[in-house]
């Protein structure tokens, strides 16, 4: 048997390394500066720059964590450790090429369209219709170049990195496509397919699973590479490994309904929700302790070395978020949580703790490799290290702390059964933990720069290794495996059939969730007063969600007695069967708006949406004068009703012919109101629209007498 | 990185942390301090513990650094459990400053006090119990360890490991690393190899004990239908609150309504006056008499859109005019509360503050000398 002689190439990996520290940085970078504006909301510079006001950058910095900072460091980690684990190259160069510009051109595309405001208004998935398409062509040519590999390698068994690098892949495809149908309104303009509960179930089965099977189980494989490699110890249990990872993907994708737990989502579903989230947490844990036990006899290298401190304080956040996840699905808890910066803090542990600390440890070590030097300063490093630690500490606790002040305010009551505080009492105190959350923020970020100082410095000090050569026996036909090997092991030479399973295995959560929502009618029970949008108000819909007002307010009120006192009758399904896309939202900085309408008169949305303080003093919510200059883009009209109407939204035929007219009768109306309280705004003005939404919110089912 | 720098990291870590959350506490605090009128009587009560405890505390954390620091010199036989005893100290140097913190909070605002407090107080309580008795058998260990340190000199490997760290073994099934190569599984993955431990049985029986608590959850709320879903759960606190909301009404004073409320006095006068530039003034000013463009009408004028009477006025902020952009205030205000606020009203007519709205809505004459009554002798 002839040894064959190979090249692995470096190159791509150094390129997808440099995209993920770069992107790191700026993503971060745009935390910090929408941490800070929740504090001082001059920062969102309304007057001069619509389109860095919070509810806009928000997204963006979500997208660039993500997607760009987590999806470059899983590519870095992948382009390296796949041909090495199967001794072989990469499959086609050109390919990874294509992939990496392909992959970085979305990123920059995401950027300045959300930026424009062109958002489809989900959650981690705001991007439009055709930035979609060109992440599902670059996600294809990933897993062709992925497989190509694969079924080109000399070694006959798949590691269990792989293991985890193919149900991710498969597992993302299958959700950025379920959860991206839309119909299309424009070029940069699209409805989601689905409307209101079956929208958020399919749009949280997605956002759960982005961070089960990006954030996560890719991150496991990156682990379970780089972990023993840098410890130089043996993985501590291969059949511990088997059970987690089955367990592990087949139990994630149905925990996405804990997201909407006391929401209009049926109970059986939240249950659901609940209780996978529960059986969760050991398969998660059997990633953080094969991870752990690796480092038995190592825990004096633990002490020196930069790369390991990393892994250790990684695995042990991902310990910590993998066990805080599945608590904050118990329903008691949850109503605590949910909407609270408890979340923030819960995501930002995994994102900080978990990926952050995960993709430096990865990069402390594989730097020196690619450029056969060692690391300029381990104590640099070190100090990064701390650094970092300190800096998810700053940002954390804060954040645990005001949700719980927070939480404890909105539900107080008055001896006289009043409630105790206004939602501005709860915003003045929190802002203090706003500040200390964003300098948290700032430290971490400052902990990068001191690596990216410490790479660069690495990098000078070597040579580029463009690859390096191998040699490897091909595999023979015949194969027979050894008498005593476990049935596991059959699966582990078979990649397609690997690949099957898993989508067999993540499908069926999916499956059984998503399928009776859609079909069972008693579900979602009509509201025969419920009726859709006027073409004024879905304008107007348009531009709240282009805003990203959903970032900071909700559109659901939970049955709990201090909410309904405080924001009105609670949310019922049936009333959210025309919203394409659902805008429940997931955070309240600001109050809930689901029975906004009616509330308050068209002159005071008038004045708040101006200069918010003038309205509610000590406010942080930025104000929208552009939208008193902006022209409601009439001429949509008649495409986004006709879409409306393919998606099953009742408008009468031939509604087209008179949309317009029925906006601007309706615009010419609220115009008019306002005049009779001195204000004069011409009728086509995007701030017509706005309000004659917001008016809307909520008032087709205001019951008569249901407040207590 | 050795084990003193690890140490002045971690204190200076919590040196940094705990005062920005305590400046991050009391700026809330400010801000909260809303006027409320409930105490919480538990917890001065369980902040003297607290505070009482810390001398024990102290005492025990003394001498059990002093015993160490004379353990230490004498030989570094003992030298693990000094380490460890001195790690327990860095916590207790983490939750005093936690405790200071908490006393600081607890003692300023005593009128925005909540359950959450409580709870604290007890944790914090429950850990100074906690490492008092574990300084005090720290320091026991010492004594009774040190005589047969001096004399058995040679002991078994294992002897270096604590009680904890077997154990740790034990429930792991951990195998020693010199029995590594028998785990071999022969894999060899780009020079990684793996090994066939077990699965930690506690991982398994864990395991095991999520999925029974999914089938009960399951069976409970949706089988057997004895634990109560959202709806349900609702309906109970409502009704609660509806039984609270009847106790309540039917003391004296809550039980305005629009037909009955009458001119309240000066005190209640002044009361109204704080809800009115809490609630009010956004849209009507802190004068009453709004101003040119102004969101709500003047209300300091003879001129009324809704009525100008005190019935009418109370009745407007009850159930408020949505049509026109008053909000109802029912919710938010007591009964009581929203007299006050409409004798308030009532008290500023013909103010004529400067720079005031024009009129709006019908002369309003008044029809007869309204009554005055002084709630605040009853209520006081």
């Amino acid at each position: 048997m002839s040894l064959e002689k190979f090249y692995y190439d470096n190159k791509i990996p150094k390129l997808f390394a440099i995209a993920c520290i770069f992107w790191g940085a700026v993503g971060m970078l745009l935390g910090v500066i929408a941490a800070f504006q929740l504090a001082f909301p001059a920062l969102n510079f309304s007057e001069y720059f619509p389109h860095i006001a919070f509810g806009r950058l928000r997204p963006v910095h979500t997208n660039a964590v993500i997607f760009a900072f987590v999806g470059n460091g899983i590519f870095t980690a992948i382009y390296y450790a796949l041909p090495r684990l199967l001794k072989t190259s990469m499959w086609s160069n050109a390919l990874s090429k294509i992939h990496f510009w392909g992959w970085q051109f979305i990123i920059v595309c995401a950027a300045v369209t959300l930026l424009l405001g062109y958002t489809t208004g989900k959650e981690y998935a705001e991007l439009e219709w055709p930035i979609d398409i060109l992440i599902t062509l670059i996600w294809v040519v990933f897993g062709i170049n992925m497989f190509g590999t694969i079924l080109s390698r000399r070694e006959r068994h798949l590691y269990v990195a792989i293991w985890f690098f193919i149900a991710s892949w498969v597992t993302v495809a299958m959700l950025h496509i379920v959860n991206s149908f839309e119909i299309p309104v424009s070029f940069m303009k699209s409805y989601s397919m689905y409307a209101g509960v079956q929208d958020a179930l399919v749009q949280w089965w997605y956002g759960h699973n982005a961070v089960a099977f990006f954030l996560t189980t890719p991150y496991l494989g990156l682990m379970y590479y780089f972990l023993p490699k840098a410890a130089g110890r043996p993985i501590y249990s291969y059949r511990l490994s088997i059970v987690h990872f089955w367990s592990l993907i087949f139990l994630y994708i149905w925990a996405g309904p804990h997201h909407l737990l006391y929401t209009a989502l049926p109970d059986w579903a939240q249950s659901l929700g609940t209780v996978f989230s529960i059986m969760l947490i050991l398969p998660s844990w059997g990633g953080m302790l094969n991870g752990l036990f690796t480092l038995r006899g190592a825990w004096d290298k633990v002490r020196e070395d930069p790369v390991l401190k990393f892994f250790v304080v990684a695995v042990t956040a991902y310990g910590m978020s993998t066990f805080e996840g599945p608590m904050m699905s118990l329903k008691s808890v949850n109503a605590i949580s949910h909407y609270s910066d408890w979340t923030v803090a819960h995501v930002h542990i995994g994102a900080l703790g978990w990926n952050g600390f995960l993709t430096f440890g990865m990069m402390y070590w594989l730097i020196p490799k690619l450029f056969n030097t060692k690391l300029y300063s381990v104590r640099l490093a070190s100090t990064h290290f701390w650094i970092g630690t300190l800096g998810i500490i700053l940002y954390a606790i804060p954040m645990y702390w005001s949700a719980f002040r927070s939480y404890f305010m909105m539900k107080a009551f008055t001896p006289e059964g009043q409630l105790q505080y206004q939602f501005i009492d709860v915003v003045q105190t929190i802002i203090p933990f706003y500040i200390i959350r964003a300098i948290g923020g700032t430290i971490y970020l400052a902990g990068v720069i001191i690596m990216v100082y410490n790479l660069i410095k690495t990098a000078k000090s070597g040579a580029f290794v463009e690859r390096e050569e191998s040699e490897a026996a091909p595999l023979v036909k015949a194969y027979r495996a050894p008498a005593n090997s476990i049935w596991h092991s059959f699966i582990e030479r078979k990649p397609i059939l690997l690949l099957s399973l898993s989508l067999v295995v993540v499908g069926i959560g999916g499956l059984i969730e998503l399928v009776p929502t859609f079909l069972v009618k008693e579900n979602i029970p009509t509201i025969s007063s419920v009726k859709p949008y006027t073409p004024l108000e879905l304008q107007g819909r348009d531009i709240y969600i282009r805003e990203g007002c959903y970032n900071c307010h909700s559109q659901m009120i939970r049955p709990f007695r201090y909410e309904v006192k405080r924001y009105g009758e609670y949310s019922k399904a049936g009333e959210f069967v025309y919203d394409h896309p659902f805008q429940w939202g997931s955070k309240r900085t600001g109050p809930d708006l689901a029975r906004i309408g009616g509330k308050y008169g068209d002159s005071w949305h008038f004045n708040h949406m101006l200069e918010p303080t003038s309205m509610a003093p000590g406010t942080i919510m930025p104000a929208y004068p552009s939208l008193f200059e902006k022209d409601i883009d009439k001429g949509s009209t008649l495409s986004k009703i006709h879409a409306m109407r393919k998606l099953g939204v009742p408008y009468p035929e031939g509604y087209e012919g008179i949309a317009v007219d029925d906006l601007e009768k309706q615009a010419k109306g609220i115009a008019n109101g306002l005049k009779e309280n001195k204000i004069d705004i011409q009728p086509d003005k995007e701030i017509i629209a706005i309000i004659a939404y917001l008016q809307r919110i909520g008032k087709d089912i205001k019951l008569e007498g249901q407040k207590k | 990185m050795t084990h003193s720098t690890l140490k002045k990291n971690a204190l200076s870590l919590l040196a940094i942390v705990t005062p920005c959350l305590l400046w991050g506490q009391q700026v809330a605090e400010k801000a909260a301090a809303a006027d409320s009128g409930f105490k919480l009587e538990l917890n001065p009560v369980l902040l003297v513990i607290m505070v009482v405890l810390l001398l024990p505390l102290y005492l025990t954390g003394q001498t059990f650094l002093l015993t160490a620091k004379r353990q230490l010199e004498s030989g570094g036989k003992e030298a693990g459990a000094v380490k460890k005893g001195i790690g327990v100290l860095l916590l207790l140097v983490f939750f005093s400053q936690i405790a200071s913190a908490q006393t600081a909070d607890t003692a300023a605002p005593a009128s925005s006090s909540f359950d959450i407090f409580t709870w604290l107080l007890l944790m914090v309580i429950a850990l100074e119990i906690f490492l008092i008795a574990l300084f005090a058998r720290l320091t026991a260990n010492f004594f009774k360890s040190a005589p047969v340190a001096a004399t058995a000199e040679p002991e078994p490997a294992t002897s270096g490991q604590s009680t904890f760290w077997r154990l740790w073994d034990r429930i792991n099934k951990f195998k020693p690393l010199e029995e590594e190569a028998s785990l071999d599984t022969g894999h060899d993955y780009d020079g990684i190899k793996e090994l066939d431990n077990v699965t930690p049985p506690w991982f398994l029986a864990a395991f095991g004990f999520t999925i029974l608590f999914a089938i009960v959850y399951l069976w409970r709320y949706h089988v057997a239908e004895s634990a109560p879903l959202q709806a349900e759960e609702f309906e109970i606190a409502m009704a609660q609150a509806d039984l609270e909301d009847a106790a309540r009404l039917s003391s004296q004073a809550n039980k305005v309504d629009e037909n009955t409320v009458v001119m309240l006095g000066a005190a209640d006068i002044e009361q109204g006056k704080k809800i009115f530039i809490e609630k009010c003034s956004p849209c009507h000013n802190q004068s009453g008499g709004s101003m040119p463009g102004g969101v709500g009408p003047n209300l300091t004028d003879d001129y009324w859109i809704n009525g100008g009477s005190l019935k009418a006025i109370f009745s407007t902020i009850k159930y408020g005019r949505t049509d026109k952009g008053m909000i109802s205030w029912k919710d938010q205000l007591s009964p009581m509360q929203m007299a006050q606020a409409a004798s308030f009203i009532k008290s500023i007519r013909g103010t004529n503050p400067p720079n005031a709205k024009e009129p709006q809505g019908e002369l309003y004459v008044e029809e007869t000398e309204e009554t005055v009554q002084d709630t605040t002798q009853v209520n006081k």
